[in-house]
């Protein structure tokens, strides 16, 4: 049955070696270079410049921002819609609001905005000129490193978005096993294609005809699947834990991914691992490291380039003669300034220990906020990994709570999403997440 | 593509149910009634039907059939029946109860006209600001009574209902009326009025947004972002509801 990260971690949050004091190279960098702003004193944010340029957006873009974006997945009017400037863990917006930030661009900021070092990496490739008829050196540098430093990765391609390696990745298994049917966990976001999307529009009911579908953490539903159309099952998509929005996430019960590996192994299906939004964020090594599982095919995207457009996809060596035959490209897809920024990244990733780091200072806003939730009579836990938690408000059904704390939070300085699970990254620093529980201490006050 | 039962449906659920308010409104509407103590049924196959009771010089459409009505008209297809609403093509109702009552018949046509008068108004109707608000508010409730039949029945939104969770939804206009529905094991029961306790709320700023939001001027998300429009609570549950009231307009143009 379903689990809470609170309840039944399969496993502990990485190292508990203490980050709270070892502040890494990036992170002092980018503190030392972030914008001199300081957050509100008393004020609240304004937010009149944002609201301005959205309404010049409106008559020129469908629905003003769209996508994971759109104002309507917040609170509108009291969360900044456009962004200025970065530096390190904090952001500014239109306004001129400083904001120390929980969500990483949704993710893709991992080492801080506007890293230097990532930066230079990008600027030194586009300088040498990036898109010609070919690809780069840089590609089979970056495909080395990825199979260097992900177990079961044999090869490695890439592309744009995370939607491209998901689709792709969905193809390959197909191509392998000459079967149509994919399953993947109900509620789960793996992209805008039309097999996935979460939207309603443009669908027709032939898009969804091979997709299967169960609930996470319920093995004996997949293997009714297999049990009923093994035979036509081609691949298993699934992501590292359960991260839905506008609910808890939900870690995998002890067993659960094991069992998913052996239904997979033992049906002849392939087992993707969507590892888009939680890469680099649970294991330096991939998200199945952390998990204790061994994928057939992994993707991912956002924090790859902390920013810079590229996704990827990794395999096993069995798999690489149909990864072959599923065509695979992009205008832009080979590119070298976002090979060479990825490099840069994983590097720094590497060099900093930055998931050990982000745990440590997860672990901190974790237990800041638990404690101030207890004392104004909000009590609150975060689900899902400290990395990237989910913030649950106790008898809050309907999300009342959420969106006025998460207002409230954000008003004063620190950007916390109701809907979504945050993200933390390296050049967050102990006295970023102190600062950030000052303002939380007074939304709550605030809230009566 | 439009399905006639659908269509039929909203006919009879979303359109009708606007005399509730009409005879109290339209002094014209309010006279025609006021001494009528009838009940008037629409029909046709596929258990599609709505009684419209009259009494004390107000009216209540309740859907589904009842056993004695003053005039019972029975459609012998939804196409049929949708003719009679649009005007279009043959009609052709068998009165099966009370063909005697022919007076009422015509009573109920003049009553139809001064439901088209409200819902389909004319720029120089709209003039009137308080015909405008009316209008307005005939738009929010025909939205409200047409998204149960549109995601009940019409093949392309029945998905959009599947697992949604139970919950309230209230739509609200600040200084004007408001509406909600109730949702329950995947079906949708429309109330004129706020609710007591929404799961989640959607509230225009002003009879003016929301009047661009229901005849489709305004984008509902340009509404939301700028403000106009505030939507707090489990927006999931408006999420998988505004799916299907974005096909109303195919059925109710």
């Amino acid at each position: 049955m379903a689990t809470t990260a609170k309840s039944e971690s399969v496993k502990s949050t990485g190292s508990k070696k203490s980050a709270v004091k070892s502040t890494t190279k990036a992170t002092a960098k980018a503190t030392a270079k972030a914008p001199a702003k300081a957050a509100p004193k008393g004020g609240l944010y304004d937010f009149s410049k944002n609201m301005e340029i959205f309404s010049r957006a409106v008559k020129v873009v469908p629905q003003g921002i769209y996508g994971h974006q759109s104002p309507a997945l917040t609170v509108p009017g009291e969360f900044p819609y456009y962004a200025a400037s970065g530096k390190g863990p904090r952001y500014t917006d239109v306004d001129g609001n400083e904001f120390i930030d929980y969500m990483c661009a949704y993710g893709p900021m991992i080492v801080g905005y506007a890293n230097d070092e990532v930066n230079a990496a990008a600027i030194e490739a586009m300088q040498q000129g990036d898109c010609f008829n070919h690809p780069s050196e840089l590609m089979v540098k970056l495909a080395e490193r990825m199979v260097e430093s992900i177990p079961h990765a044999d090869w490695a391609v890439f592309g744009k978005n995370g939607s491209d390696m998901t689709t792709w990745a969905t193809m390959v298994a197909r191509e392998h096993t000459d079967r149509r049917k994919i399953v993947m966990v109900k509620g789960t976001y793996h992209g805008i294609h039309a097999w996935c999307t979460p939207g309603h529009g443009g669908l027709i009911n032939a898009d969804r005809e091979n997709m299967l579908y169960f609930e996470w953490n319920r093995l004996d539903q997949l293997e009714e699947l297999f049990r009923r159309q093994g035979d036509d099952i081609a691949g298993v998509i699934m992501t590292p834990y359960h991260h839905p929005a506008m609910a808890g996430s939900i870690l995998p019960a002890e067993g659960f991914w094991k069992g998913v590996q052996k239904l997979c192994n033992d049906n002849g299906a392939v087992l993707i691992l969507d590892d888009v939004r939680c890469g680099w964020r649970l294991s330096f090594h991939g998200s199945q490291d952390y998990f204790g599982f061994e994928p057939d095919l992994s993707c991912y995207c956002k924090a790859i380039g902390n920013g810079f457009p590229i996704s990827a996809a990794v395999g096993r060596e069995e798999l690489k003669t149909s990864a072959a035959k599923v065509f695979l490209t992009g205008s832009y897809w080979n590119g070298a300034m976002c090979m060479n920024a990825a490099l840069k990244c994983l590097e720094i990733l590497e060099r900093e220990k930055a998931v050990e780091h982000m745990f440590a200072m997860g672990e901190r806003l974790n237990k800041g906020l638990e404690e101030l939730g207890d004392k104004y009579g909000y009590p609150m836990k975060m689900t899902g990994p400290a990395t990237m938690g989910y913030l649950v408000l106790d008898d809050d059904p309907d999300l009342y709570k959420i969106q006025r704390f998460c207002a409230e939070v954000t008003k004063r300085g620190s950007f916390f999403h109701p809907h979504h699970n945050w993200f933390l990254s390296a050049a967050h620093t102990a006295a970023d997440i102190d600062e950030t529980l000052g303002q939380c201490e007074d939304a709550l006050k605030a809230m009566g | 593509m439009i399905d006639q039962s659908v269509l039929a449906r909203l006919h009879l659920s979303a359109v009708l149910q606007n005399l509730e308010e009409i005879v109290v409104y339209d002094d014209e509407a309010g006279k025609l009634v006021q001494n009528w103590t009838h009940t008037l049924q629409f029909s046709c196959p596929g258990d599609i039907a709505c009684h419209i009771e009259f009494g004390q010089g107000k009216c209540r459409v309740v859907p589904g059939a009842t056993t004695m009505p003053t005039i019972g008209l029975w459609f012998p297809s939804a196409q049929s029946l949708n003719n009679m609403f649009t005007g279009n093509g043959k009609a052709l109702p068998i009165p099966w109860m009370g063909v005697w009552h022919i007076g009422l018949l015509k009573g109920f046509d003049t009553l139809s006209k001064r439901l088209e008068f409200y819902l389909q108004p004319s720029e120089e109707t709209l003039k009137n600001r308080d015909h405008f608000k009316f209008h307005v508010q005939a738009l929010l409730y025909t939205s409200l009574f047409g998204v149960k039949e549109v995601a009940e029945n019409d093949p392309k939104a029945k998905p959009f209902l599947k697992g949604v969770r139970d919950g309230i939804l209230e739509f609200r206009i600040i200084d004007g009326p408001a509406a909600h529905v109730i949702v329950k094991d995947g079906k949708l029961y429309p109330n004129k009025g706020g609710a007591i306790n929404p799961s989640c709320v959607m509230e225009l700023s002003d009879i003016d947004s929301a009047y661009g939001l229901f005849t489709g001027s305004l984008d509902a998300m340009a509404l939301i972002g700028s403000g106009q429009m505030r939507m707090t609570g489990f927006i999931p549950l408006a999420d998988k509801i505004n799916a299907a009231l974005d096909r109303l307009p195919l059925y109710l143009n």
